[in-house]
């Protein structure tokens, strides 16, 4: 399952984040990672994930510091215990 | 010497009101966030029916039908936009048609934001020429058709609005557009941009409905503002030989109630003398400042002999500030 996860998320970074360009986006990337990341831009990325899968996810744990994986983990166990 | 002066201003705001708790399609701790990053509460939108040059018609009429002038002698309008119409005619030839003022001729400049401050400094250096006499300036902008409703770092900030002055040659008159300085970074031109739509990117070759949108690298926009703006005010009264303190009211561009207090406490001029009004309409791009003008002037923080100092920055990168005798 995560593995669909982690590709409805890479859509959703290149959909959001057309500056990404060439820049591998991967489990290990952090949000930071990702060009122009901020608080505005965590708020699409909050927006895109709440559209995406039945989840709450909050602005606190979109930080630059969360990788990629972390994030998919959390979606992952998130739609499996609710 | 001759030079442009303000016969009259008017603007013109959409009667629909949207709070920032309206905006539900972001969360309740996204909402939060909008007054405490930009300061704005609500925001105009315009009608389902309305496109930008009606707002501009109507802050126009606004502006013309306090002093009972008559459209017909006009002998030119001048419009900044950045959400145009349409890509083409300029959407103040629609304007020219609406107000009936068949002697005037009609162009658009778009320097994005800061188109205010450009179409001041236009307007007066065509008055200046003494080619032309009377000339309506306008700016107006419908940013809610440029936006995606789903992105947060332009949406909220954004509103719909027109505003517009109405210059006249004045010769040995201590009145009217006393000095201008203009800038562009072109090197920056990527900041703030509407990306496909233009020939850079055509529709046919867009790879989603996303590139017609406006989008804005908000942080890189939030430091250039800090660094150009308070240097064009400083350079603008060095250049004019005028003391900050003489100077009533600073009507900047209205983006970030952030942006006008840094700039204040950079120039050390009290944040009093900077007027706000982004807090109940948001950024209305380059309408902003000719409809802060008209509210300075319409509850009398600025009267006649009055100085003003204009400034506007954005899209290009560009920055501009004029300075007014009122």
């Amino acid at each position: 399952m995560n593995e669909t996860i982690l590709a409805t998320v890479q859509s959703g970074i290149v959909e959001l984040f057309p500056d990404v360009g060439k820049v591998p986006i991967t489990p290990r990337m952090r949000l930071g990672d990702i060009p122009d990341y901020d608080s505005m831009a965590a708020v699409n990325l909050q927006v895109f994930l709440e559209e995406r899968f039945p989840l709450k996810v909050s602005l606190d744990m979109l930080t630059e510091e969360m990788t990629l994986g972390e994030l998919v983990e959390y979606i992952g166990r998130y739609v499996k215990n609710n | 010497m001759r030079r442009a002066h303000i016969l009259s201003t008017g603007s013109f705001l959409p009667d629909r009101i949207i709070p920032n708790e309206d905006l539900t399609q972001f969360s309740s701790e996204a909402r939060r966030l909008i007054a405490e990053k930009t300061g704005v509460q609500t925001r105009r939108h315009a009608a389902e029916d309305q496109c930008t040059s009606d707002l501009a018609f109507a802050a126009a009429r606004a502006c013309l039908g306090k002093i009972d002038f008559p459209p017909e002698n006009l002998e030119g309008i001048v419009l900044s936009t950045s959400s145009p119409d349409r890509m083409q005619p300029a959407t103040a030839t629609r304007v020219q048609h609406l107000l009936g003022a068949r002697n005037a001729f009609a162009f658009d400049i778009n320097s994005v934001c800061s188109g205010s401050s450009y179409g001041i400094a236009v307007v007066d250096s065509l008055i200046r020429s003494g080619s032309f006499r009377t000339i309506l300036f306008v700016a107006a902008e419908m940013y809610s058709r440029i936006l995606s409703p789903r992105d947060f770092a332009t949406y909220p900030f954004f509103g719909d609005g027109a505003g517009a002055v109405l210059f006249q040659s004045a010769s040995g008159c201590p009145r009217g557009v006393l000095h201008s300085c203009l800038g562009t970074d072109g090197s920056r031109s990527d900041t703030i941009c509407v990306p496909g739509g233009g020939t850079m990117l055509p529709f046919e070759k867009m790879p989603g409905p996303r590139s017609a949108f406006f989008r804005m690298k908000g942080e890189e926009v939030f430091a250039f503002t800090l660094d150009k703006g308070p240097k064009v005010i400083r350079r603008l009264l060095e250049e004019a030989g005028v003391a900050p303190e003489a100077v009533k009211r600073f009507i900047c561009h209205q983006a970030n109630i952030h942006i006008l207090y840094g700039i204040a406490d950079q120039l050390g001029i009290p944040r009093e003398k900077f007027f706000v009004n982004l807090d109940r309409y948001g950024n209305t791009a380059s309408a902003s400042v000719l409809i802060a003008l008209d509210e300075a002037v319409a509850r009398g923080d600025l009267t006649a002999g009055d100085l003003a100092v204009i400034a506007a920055f954005g899209g290009g990168l560009s920055w501009g500030a004029n300075l007014i005798r009122i």
